[in-house]
């Protein structure tokens, strides 16, 4: 029987320049018992920036409490759960937005977490609100591609900065997270 | 979907500070149905040395746990030894089949909506915790041969 394990981040953010992320969910996949694995829990546990995990097992899903004084790298999350021979089905990461303007292809950053934008409508966000990673690591390659028509930018694929959307003035690229409403 | 996830996230959230049961605290009363719906406190058991066994059908490990529990139960029902077997399956069905599959005949109850895992702070499983006569925790995990030892010892 496939069980899926969800991860759930819940990323709560002060203002929309310096977001602050807290907490993420994700359901991660495997052949077998993956909501058995002892070895998910402990490595999910082990990620320097996760203050807390929390599974519920009915619903294969993780919640992660994040430690937002911390850089977060998502990434290191569904390495985690890779190590633990499993992987990443679905994640949604929550935030707090203040009056924040998201639309396609926007940019925010959130500890250092750069999130572009994907498939959604132009609107002013101000409370909490949830994420959906489309990158295939946190949403595998079915989900990643039917988002894929949505964007045009190269970023999009290679999960890392391109020539569109260079910050960094040294040229080094950072890597993006591509995220949903 | 967002609405049910944002409202459950800020469920967990307030389960967050949850401690996990360890040794030496008393043992959250738990109170749930056997397969013909009628409950069991797990406070009824006390005067017993009691294993709470967190388990479910689909869990492939704790299925292969079973022989070796049956073999402890069997030496040790009769000096005050009992297993509360806690599934965590959401399919009754389920449930059902495997305990006649794997001839358990110890307590067996269903936690179907996961409460008690959630109480219990269970982050995976098989998940045990060992409880003298007095409901008191005194093993989290134990292996088959701490708990051997630990019959011996509390039900001397």
């Amino acid at each position: 029987m496939k069980r899926l394990l969800m991860f759930v981040a819940l990323i709560l953010g002060i203002n929309a320049t310096h977001a602050q992320i807290q907490t993420a969910t994700l359901k991660a996949s495997g052949l077998t018992c993956s909501m058995c694995s002892k070895a998910v829990y402990d490595a999910l546990t082990q990620v320097d920036f996760v203050k807390s995990v929390k599974a519920n097992i009915q619903k294969s899903e993780y919640t992660i409490q994040l430690d937002d004084t911390k850089k977060i790298e998502l990434a290191q999350l569904a390495e985690a759960v890779e190590d633990a021979g499993f992987s990443v089905a679905e994640m949604f990461i929550t935030t707090k937005l203040s009056n924040l303007t998201v639309k396609n292809d926007a940019h925010i950053e959130m500890n250092g977490a750069l999130l572009h934008f994907v498939n959604v409508p132009t609107k002013t966000v101000d409370g909490m609100v949830t994420l959906r990673l489309l990158d295939k690591v946190f949403a595998g390659d079915k989900t990643h591609k039917k988002y894929a028509q949505y964007t045009t930018m190269e970023c999009y694929n290679t999960g890392y900065e391109a020539t569109c959307c260079n910050t960094k003035s040294n040229g080094t690229k950072a890597r993006m997270y591509h995220v949903t409403l | 979907m967002k609405f049910f996830l944002s409202a459950w996230l800020l469920c967990m959230c307030a389960f967050a500070s949850v401690a996990q049961p360890t040794v030496g605290d008393q043992a959250k009363e738990i109170n749930l149905p056997q397969g013909n719906g009628k409950q069991i406190a797990l406070s009824s058991l006390r005067g017993k040395v009691v294993l709470i066994d967190f388990w479910a059908s689909w869990c492939g490990p704790c299925r292969k746990a079973m022989p070796a529990l049956k073999t402890l139960y069997a030496d040790y029902k009769h000096k005050g030894f009992e297993i509360y077997g806690l599934s965590l399956d959401a399919d009754k069905a389920d449930w059902q089949k495997a305990i006649k599959t794997d001839a358990t005949p110890w307590l067996h109850v269903l936690d179907a909506a996961g409460t008690t895992a959630d109480i219990w702070n269970v982050n995976y499983i098989p998940y045990t915790f060992l409880l003298d006569k007095t409901g008191k925790i005194v093993a989290v995990n134990p292996s088959h041969a701490q708990l051997e030892k630990l019959l011996k010892e509390l039900l001397k």
